[in-house]
């Protein structure tokens, strides 16, 4: 039979992966939770420190998650991935090349939707927490949402929503990213990039384990709106100087940024 | 004891080996057999089996991690003495449970033949397993290689039953993608 074959196949897996995956190991001890306790302030650090430096976006980057993966996106050279937007709880940003309105928007109910209709049981989880981000030109309008957590063993994940195009609603693809072992996390420099001052998050080439593709991240503000864009690892602080020197106002991503109603939510998890 | 001393009393051909190995994994090697099985005798004898095999492949055979080496052997003991026991009658183990869950894996469209080799299929296996994301490889590993029932992995990872199936539903279908993806039809 067929499946039999898939079942003995699994049975030739790499050891290391059989060897992860035994229940008989200790998780979630008493000692990993301090370990989490560190990884959390070591993030949450490096958000105030971003807040601290953008100036008056303590709010903006509350949530702030270091990465931003692109599930099957291939970089280009000269290709300026995202901007974000200015918010009031979170940051929510735009990836022109793909024409993405970058995460799920949602309406002021996501956390308790998104628990129903996806995360029935997250109270259980070690610890979470939702990241959401406004419109920064119409702070009444939530434009997405996304979602951390911890969970035992070690892990941070952190989740988001993604919409391929307008119209075209791709919510229930729900991307699961591990980043926090102390091989990915990422470094963290001030630099002056097509003079701009801001922070350049390099995130380490052990993510390709992972669904990520590694990448440079910039961030900085004109004392109003925080941006990001990102760009591949190879990318040299010349050309990440052009394309940060080239994009010019929020106005621009506005296009790609849409709305999504309570119906919707519920049809796609449905 | 270490893996290494009990190889070398293996390779030394000291009975001790086998005591140190139940002693050591007899445990885990039970609850592999057991998972398969579901009854204590049958899985005690093919544990057993395991030591035996174990001697007979050690020396000349110098596994890099014991552990797997014999839940290996355990495996596929348990699932052979599966298949015998079951020729007739179908149970409702965690095997057919498995098997009828991963009914869902199988690529369709078969208009590619391919003479699968078992090798290609592991290699994609282990290149879909790398790129999950640990939870949700592991539980999956735990599945469909140590045969955990969805119960057991819902305690383990301290998840509701529902989250663990619906998570193993989203990891099939990504494996079946990912096996039509590489062109693989079972």
């Amino acid at each position: 039979m067929k499946n039999e074959k898939l079942l003995n196949a699994m049975g030739l897996i790499r050891d290391e992966l059989i060897e992860d995956a035994t229940l008989e190991k200790p998780r979630a001890t008493g000692s990993g939770k301090h370990l989490h306790s560190r990884k959390i302030l070591r993030f949450g650090l490096a958000a105030v420190l971003i807040a601290g430096l953008l100036g008056g976006t303590a709010l903006a980057v509350q949530h702030f998650r270091p990465y931003q993966p692109f599930q099957g996106y291939e970089p280009q050279v000269g290709d300026p991935v995202g901007v974000v937007t200015p918010t009031r709880n979170g940051v929510s940003y735009a990836a022109k090349r793909h024409n993405i309105a970058f995460r799920l928007p949602l309406n002021e109910n996501a956390p308790e939707l998104i628990e129903q209709y996806y995360f029935p049981d997250m109270p259980d989880m070690y610890e979470h927490n939702f990241g959401m981000a406004y419109d920064g030109l119409n702070h009444d309008r939530l434009l997405s949402i996304d979602f951390g957590w911890h969970a035992p063993g070690g892990a941070k994940y952190g989740i988001w929503f993604e919409q391929e195009s307008a119209g075209n609603f791709q919510g229930n693809e729900i991307h699961t990213v591990l980043h926090s072992t102390p091989d990915t996390e990422p470094t963290v420099k001030e630099m002056v990039l097509g003079g701009v001052d801001g922070l350049l998050l390099t995130e380490p080439q052990e993510l390709k384990q992972t669904d990520l593709v590694p990448r440079q991240h910039f961030y900085w503000s004109d004392g109003n709106y925080v941006f990001h864009m990102y760009f591949p690892l190879d990318f040299t602080e010349e050309q990440m100087g052009e394309m940060i020197a080239s994009v010019k106002e929020v106005e621009d991503i506005r296009p790609y940024l849409i709305t999504m109603t309570e119906e919707d939510l519920k049809e796609s998890f449905g | 004891m270490k893996d290494k001393e009990i190889i070398e009393l293996y390779w030394n051909r000291d009975e001790a080996a086998i005591a140190a190995t139940a002693d050591t994994y007899g445990s885990y090697c039970y609850t592999i057999a057991y998972n398969i099985l579901n009854n204590n005798e049958d899985a005690e004898e093919c544990v057993n089996d395991t030591w035996h095999n174990a001697w007979n492949a050690i020396p000349p055979h110098r596994p890099e991690r014991l552990s797997t080496y014999l839940g290996k052997l355990t495996r596929n003991l348990s699932l052979n003495r599966y298949k015998l026991q079951n020729a007739q009658k179908r149970g409702a183990g965690q095997v057919e449970l498995a098997l009828s869950e991963l009914e869902g894996c199988i690529p369709s469209g078969q208009d590619v033949e391919q003479v699968l080799d078992e090798m290609v299929l592991v290699s994609a296996l282990d290149q879909f397993l790398c790129a999950q994301p640990r939870t949700e490889r592991n539980i999956f590993v735990g599945r469909y290689w140590y045969l955990y029932s969805i119960r057991e992995l819902a305690e383990g990872y301290r998840m509701s039953e529902s989250k663990v199936a619906s998570l193993l539903y989203r990891m099939r279908r990504k494996l079946k993608l990912h096996l039509e993806k590489e062109g693989i039809f079972l």
